[in-house]
């Protein structure tokens, strides 16, 4: 346990100083500051506007960044051979795979409470009041930030981090196609396009079950069993995801 | 006593290349390397070296055999808890200082049930890094990494230390330093493995080597034994006219005559030709001719 703790500690540091982060992180207070720009320049449903720029803007941040600190924290680490120093002391895969993902989620928490806050913020600037959904939708982003966090952990243990990088994108292209891939299923005529679509959509995460943007945006209502099964879905989906990067990286030789 | 390092037959197969050829990097591989030795793991690059240390500390896996530290399988994380390893060319988290690194590694080797007494401050002089502990790994050299590499070896006071090729990068009064440090454990009981393909530095500091070519252990022992040669030879040096089957040795000549004999007669034919005598010494093989062959 205490192996974890300084892994995750280690990780965290060294995230802070990476100037990557401050891009994202520039490139997030950007897009809301264009948000809010945008929201000032329409007539009517300024807030709604705002809201939805904003949200996306938290959700492609968050993507991104997701994948880049899975990536960055086991793929590179073992392509610039930091992990060697690391692994030969007394302590188990697991925890190193544990330790690294926990440090890069103390991350990607803190980046979503940055934007969370902002856009709050933000939007209290147009006198508006906030709608009641959004803290569950600010909730979903960072599950869906913290399961492409963990899709890059798996990928990164067993490939290089470009190949991981890719991987992890193209992973959330389909998860946020699952409802479409099943439709595609169920219509398709041939039984081999059926089997692939099916497989696609069993085997990839369905991020649309985390998107209530566009409903917190316009006011709309949403199933509250939405957010309890989403933080289930992303729990067991993340237990899986390092569980098989830990796996994985168990049996493999560093090169 | 238990052996610091034992090699049980060990080897290691890779696949490498697109239909995954089998290709052997370390074969059959047995030795034991006892406390309180300097102990050379010599050969060329590409000889396995880095391949038995990786397995040593639990980074690969052996396909054949296993390895032991202090009588522990070395893939039990807990074997390893009595080490301390610097890595070939060792690249560390650019993002933190020297102090956190340091303490990030002396955490994770205290899990291991050992802490050492030393601070960081009094490590970082140890290995000759005279810099502000505060300062970020990105802006340090190479050397200043490796001299970094060997504080944090250092840090829970291990018994064994593993040093994979510790001069490379060095500049020859790093390498100077690095060969007292490691003169200096030994004297503090402490058991240094470490490779290298200098052969020089192992001569100057080595109880015992094991030397490996393409994967195959061609020799295990002590050093003494295979620098000896044919002690019956003496090597003369001289300056004048080459004679039979002297050798030009800098501006003077060489030859090696079988005993003590024939250099009394090579020696008054030099002084009948003019020449003057440099040296005579018995001759004795160094490290290179020992291992692969040739003479002085």
């Amino acid at each position: 346990m205490r192996s974890i703790s300084s892994i995750s500690i280690a990780t965290f540091k060294g995230f802070v100083r990476d100037r990557i982060l401050y891009g994202v992180l520039l490139f997030a207070v950007l897009f809301l500051g264009f948000s809010y720009t945008l929201s000032m320049l329409t007539i009517i449903e300024e807030r709604k506007i705002l809201l939805d720029f904003g949200l996306s803007a938290i959700s492609i941040s968050g993507m991104i960044l997701g994948i880049f600190l899975g990536v960055v924290s086991i793929a590179k680490e073992i392509e610039n051979r930091t992990i060697y120093t690391i692994i030969s002391k007394p302590l188990s895969r697991t925890e190193y795979v544990i330790g690294k993902y926990l440090g890069a989620l103390a991350i990607l928490a803190i980046v979503h409470v940055l934007l969370s806050t902002t856009l709050v913020g933000v939007t209290k600037l147009l006198d508006e009041g906030l709608p009641s959904g959004l803290p569950d939708c600010f909730l979903l982003l960072f599950c869906e930030s913290a399961i492409l966090l963990a899709i890059a952990s798996f990928f990164s243990v067993f490939t290089n981090s470009f190949l991981a990088g890719t991987f992890s994108f193209t992973i959330f292209l389909v998860g946020r196609s699952n409802t479409a891939l099943n439709a595609l299923a169920q219509k398709s005529q041939s039984h081999v396009l059926s089997g692939i679509f099916k497989f696609v959509y069993w085997a990839s995460p369905n991020l649309e079950r985390f998107n209530i943007r566009d409903l917190v945006a316009y006011g709309k209502p949403y199933p509250h069993e939405m957010i309890s099964r989403g933080l289930i879905y992303c729990i067991l989906y993340i237990c899986f995801s390092i569980s098989l990067a830990s796996w994985t990286l168990s049996r493999k030789d560093l090169p | 006593m238990t052996a610091a390092i034992e090699f049980l037959a060990l080897s290691k197969t890779y696949r490498e290349g697109f239909w995954g050829t089998k290709a052997q990097a370390v074969k059959e591989i047995s030795f034991t390397v006892n406390p309180g030795q300097i102990f050379g793991f010599l050969g060329a690059n590409g000889a396995g070296k880095t391949t038995c240390i990786k397995i040593l500390m639990g980074l690969q896996f052996a396909t054949g055999g296993k390895s032991l530290l202090f009588g522990r399988n070395s893939e039990e994380k807990s074997a390893r808890a009595n080490v301390g390893y610097l890595p070939e060319r060792p690249y560390f988290h650019e993002n933190l200082t020297a102090n956190e690194f340091l303490n990030f590694h002396r955490k994770l080797a205290k899990n291991g049930g050992r802490s050492g007494k030393r601070t960081n401050e009094e490590l970082l002089k140890i290995a000759g890094l005279t810099v502000t502990p505060n300062k970020l790994l990105r802006s340090f050299s190479k050397g200043m990494l490796q001299r970094l590499g060997i504080a944090q070896t250092l840090l829970h006071d291990p018994d064994l230390i593993i040093l994979d090729e510790p001069m490379s990068g060095l500049d020859p009064i790093g390498r100077r330093d690095i060969r007292n440090l490691i003169l200096d454990l030994a004297h503090h009981g402490k058991t240094i493995f470490f490779s290298t393909h200098i052969l020089g530095d192992a001569e100057s500091l080595c109880n015992e080597i094991a030397f490996l070519e393409k994967g195959v252990l061609k020799y295990t022992g002590k050093l003494s034994p295979l620098l000896a040669g044919n002690a019956e030879e003496i090597e003369i040096v001289y300056s004048g006219e080459p004679i039979d089957n002297s050798k030009k040795a800098g501006d003077n000549w060489k030859i090696n005559v079988k005993d003590e004999a024939a250099s009394k007669a090579l020696i008054q034919e030099i002084w009948r030709r003019g020449g003057s005598l440099k040296s005579c010494i018995r001759a004795q093989k160094n490290l290179e001719e020992a291992l692969y062959g040739g003479s002085r």
